[in-house]
């Protein structure tokens, strides 16, 4: 009993030991686990926090194309033109236009509802347009709507590339309040019916769900609410763990607690994944919208919504990019639970369950210009870290003309395959030795870069050949040599060209003519027009051959020009872009401007955080500038350019062909106060072409030309003060005489250099001679 | 044969002595200075109505015309109404208005886009000249002024405001 008592009062004892530690300890206990919850919820509200305060989602920065400038007398290269509207979105319709986004293509017009656009240059929101048509020229250009006549109609840029972080994600941000109600029920209805009933858990849906799986013995139903989805989507990875659970619940706790409902929708509707566009995700409503249907969220009708909704579940099974079928089945149960829950009525559902799927259809990334954006690349990467740049959205419009972009792509690959053709010894099978070549298209008075083509193919090299190869010009650098040879000699000066030795620092060099037959004289107009190289050698020595290496720092080259006489024949290297560059001065009247690519850089939110204008800088003066225009008209008019002519180019223009030592180097730059375009063509490892600037580079030029219509008026440089003409006989250079000088020609002066004195060689006869002329040449029968 | 003879000296006479006899029997330069003339046509002799400048002294038959003056003391001919002149100028029109509304990067937007679809227009030179002087860069004001002035120099309409626009660069 004793032992009993004892036991019994021990245990006791024990007992009451234990709990005195046990209520404490578990007090201990649910404290430490309240206080570990509290301290988990404020670092998780805080990450929250941090998440939605600060920029909520990765946008991918955009780079542009320049806008497109339409007006009534303007040419077309229709081809082009057509497949640029098709690279816009614009989809063929058979009726005339009623959407945003839609076009007929007649043979006469073409009619555009034009997009509506936005940036900080360019708001415009979208209007049907008719393009009335004569063959390839814009008669007029009318708004549709009232019939008015429109002097001008400016297209949206294009997209020419997206700079992607790793998730390779493509969002447009919308506010709730633009987004329609009726997809809001849509997705309501198809994901959380209950959404603005629970505080981020729906216990009732999620038994609901558990009932069913359970009588189907299969996972139909999940009850998720949007809030846990959205959790899941932004805060955390796709693991399916216990914990990760218990983690979404908590953030859907607490972001219930911390936000509105309809903040908490808004960035549902932004944040989650809603389909495929071939290697980039599509997020958000605002970018589904405009992929299945290329219009605006706002634009949406009710059974679009409802499709959007139902493929939320599962964007790529529901796609009617995939299969249209199972999209049609599935919007139309969105379409019913929309009507159970009130939100349609019954007319209004009876309307939409016949409509068909229409997706508006879309193509796959292309990377246009790959050279000019990574041109333009290199200037963003000295402005912004990769990170900025694939995340906050920011848009860069850059001066390209996509249909000069795709006119030079198109004529150097025609250029390269024709001259491989002509000559198979051209042609190489290693993709890294193959025949290259480089464009680059420039307005020469604004130095906007229209079209760059930095090689024959992106994806064989990337070696940029229009920016960062280094080239000798040869003879394309013979036009800043007469520059020069303006302040001492005119067009009509007389040049000894007959082989012979030049003699600098007492060494003696022998400069040779391309021809073995070329003349032993020439005119400083025929010298340049045939390119002859002696009377050139001749120019650079009486100019001074230091006059000729400031020139060459003068007019921006980076490279070095050593004062040998060689480099008045081009025997140094030069980038083509700053060729191109240099010789926009003659072009723009003496003014040289910077060679402009990227031409302003805007925030998400329309704030413009870089712009960058057209900026000139006077070289030389305006009646130089046209001396050296009007002699190289001369080169394509009778000179080594003179095929241009067979080659379609009726305008005047204004070029220069070059061919450098064994052919290693051919080009072709030629302008008119339009346009600028410079081609080069060669092997990377110099070997050779075996053909001339004329043979392998100007019909590229020429087909170039000929593709882009708009940027050919036809029209020639203005003659400046300081530019006068007068009757030259050919032969002396003097002033001509009436009825003596067998050849007179009309030439261009500068003012200050005009000849005085009338033609020595010819001289005007005196009374008696006269006499005796008019009778020895007196012919019977015509008196 | 003989009256043939006397008949041609006679016309001689005539040709000689109505032209002036020394020296009148050089060429006429073409008068208009866009377009080459034909090479060998004469025209018919003008006496020079102006000074012609010192650095270019007549020789002994130099009896030119006064080409070197002359497009100074008129206006030049205006330039033809393009398609490409109406549209860049219905853009200068829009960029001028952005101009007055103190909106210079906006209107040199414009104004580039118009020196693209005509890069002759000089009124898109003088307007972005004004844009930049709005924005304070005197540098770039002075060098669009300068290529305004290639065009407009002599266009009656233009030289004084391009005068009182070279006037403001000055005073900036």
């Amino acid at each position: 009993m004793f032992f009993k008592q004892t036991d019994a009062g021990i245990a006791d004892k024990v007992l009451v030991r234990k709990f005195r530690y046990l209520i404490p300890g578990v007090l201990a206990v649910v404290l430490a686990g309240v206080a570990a919850i509290a301290v988990y919820t404020i670092y998780m509200a805080k990450q929250i926090d941090a998440r939605f305060s600060s920029h909520r989602w990765n946008i991918p920065s955009t780079v542009y194309s320049d806008t497109t400038l339409l007006f009534p007398g303007q040419f077309l290269n229709l081809e082009l033109f057509k497949k640029k509207i098709n690279r816009l979105g614009y989809r063929r319709v058979s009726h005339p236009p009623l959407q945003k986004g839609e076009m007929r293509i007649s043979p006469d017009r073409i009619e555009i509802y034009l997009h509506d656009f936005k940036a900080s240059f360019f708001d415009a929101k979208g209007y049907p347009v008719s393009i009335n048509l004569d063959r390839n020229r814009i008669l007029s250009l009318t708004r549709t709507e009232n019939g008015r006549d429109l002097p001008l109609v400016e297209l949206e840029p294009e997209e020419l590339m997206m700079f992607f972080g790793k998730a390779r994600e493509r969002r447009l941000v919308v506010p709730l309040k633009e987004v329609p109600v009726h997809l809001v029920h849509a997705v309501l209805a198809a994901e959380d019916n209950r959404f603005y009933s629970h505080h981020g858990v729906d216990f009732r849906g999620i038994t609901r769900a558990l009932w069913t799986n359970l009588r189907k013995l299969a996972i139909l139903q999940g009850g998720s609410t949007l809030t846990q989805q959205l959790a899941k989507n932004y805060f955390l990875t796709p693991e399916r763990t216990l914990k990760r659970k218990f983690n979404e619940l908590f953030i859907a706790l607490i972001l219930e607690f911390s936000y509105e409902k309809d903040e908490i929708l808004e960035i549902y509707l932004n944040e989650i994944y809603w389909g495929q566009k071939g290697s980039v995700s599509i997020n958000g409503v605002g970018e589904a919208a405009r992929f299945y249907f290329d219009k605006p969220v706002t634009d949406l009708t009710v059974p679009e919504s409802a499709t959007l909704a139902a493929l939320i579940k599962a964007p790529n099974h529901y796609s009617p990019y995939v299969d249209i079928t199972r999209c049609l089945k599935r919007r139309n149960d969105v379409l019913e639970k929309m009507y159970d829950n009130g939100w349609i009525d019954e007319n209004t559902l009876r309307n939409a369950l016949p409509q068909p799927v229409k997706p508006a259809g879309y193509s796959g990334y292309n990377r246009q210009a790959p050279y000019f954006i990574d041109y333009v690349a290199r200037q963003l990467a000295d402005l912004y870290p990769p990170d900025i740049l694939s995340s906050l959205g920011l848009s860069m419009h850059t001066t390209l003309d996509t249909q000069v972009q795709e006119a030079a792509e198109i004529a150097l690959e025609k250029g390269l395959l024709s001259l491989e053709s002509a000559n198979p010894r051209l042609k190489r099978d290693d993709p890294d030795k193959k025949l290259q070549g480089a464009v680059i298209v420039m307005q020469p008075k604004t130095g906007y870069i229209l079209a760059m083509v930095g090689g024959r193919s992106y994806n064989a090299s990337q070696f940029n050949r229009a920016t960062q190869a280094k080239r000798q010009p040869g003879s394309a650098f013979k036009p800043f040599v007469y520059l020069k040879g303006l302040d001492r000699f005119t067009p009509v000066s007389r040049l000894d060209n007959t082989p012979r030795d030049f003699t600098v620092d007492g060494r003696a060099w022998r400069p040779k003519n391309f021809s073995n037959h070329a003349p032993a004289t020439v005119s400083f107009r025929d010298a340049l027009a045939g390119s002859q190289n002696v009377a050139t050698v001749q120019i650079a020595m009486e100019t001074g051959l230091s006059k000729i290496v400031q020139t060459g720092s003068e007019f921006n080259f980076s490279t070095a020009l050593a004062p040998y006489p060689s480099m008045a024949l081009g025997a140094f290297e030069v980038i083509p872009l700053e060729l191109a560059r240099a010789y926009c001065v003659f072009a723009a009247d003496g003014f040289q401007p910077f060679p402009l690519s990227l031409k302003e850089v805007e925030s998400e939110s329309g704030q413009i955080l870089q712009q960058r204008h057209a900026t000139i800088r006077r070289l030389i003066g305006p009646d130089k500038a046209y001396m050296i225009n009007d002699l190289l008209k001369s080169v394509v008019e009778k000179g080594t350019a003179g095929s241009l002519k067979h080659r379609g180019i009726h305008w005047p223009v204004a070029g220069k062909t070059g061919t450098t030592n064994d052919s290693k180097d051919a080009w072709f730059i030629g302008y008119t106060p339009d346009i600028l375009a410079l081609v080069w063509v060669g092997f990377d490892d110099g070997d050779s072409l075996n053909a001339t600037g004329a043979k392998a580079a100007l019909p590229i030029w020429a087909d170039l030309m000929k593709a882009i219509p708009q940027y050919t008026s036809g029209e020639w440089f203005q003659t400046p003060s300081g530019v006068v003409r007068r009757t030259v006989c050919a032969e002396s250079g003097k002033i001509a005489v009436f009825g003596r000088c067998p050849h007179p020609v009309v030439e261009v002066f500068l003012e200050r250099q005009v000849p005085m004195t009338q033609c020595p060689i010819h001289p005007r006869l005196n009374f008696f001679e006269e006499i005796w002329k008019g009778i020895i040449n007196f012919d019977p029968l015509h008196p | 044969m003989t009256r043939c003879i006397l008949k041609w000296i006679g016309l001689s006479l005539i040709l000689l002595i109505g032209s002036g006899c020394a020296g009148t029997s050089v060429m006429q330069p073409a008068p208009v200075p866009d377009k080459p003339a034909p090479a060998v046509k004469s025209r018919p002799i003008i006496k020079p109505k102006t000074r012609v400048p010192d650095t270019a002294k007549p020789g002994p038959y130099q009896l030119e015309t006064p080409l070197p003056e002359s497009p100074r003391k008129t206006d030049r001919p205006k330039p033809k109404p393009t398609p490409q002149l109406i549209a860049s100028l219905t853009l200068v029109d829009q960029a001028r208005v952005l101009i007055d509304s103190n909106r210079p990067d906006d209107a040199i937007r414009l104004l580039e886009r118009a020196v693209n679809l005509h890069p002759q227009n000089g009124q898109t030179y003088y307007y972005l000249a004004e844009a930049w002087l709005k924005k304070g860069d005197i540098l770039q004001a002075g060098e669009f002024h300068r290529l305004a002035g290639v065009y407009l120099k002599y266009d009656g309409d233009w030289s004084s405001q391009l005068k009182l626009q070279e006037q403001k660069i000055k005073d900036f």
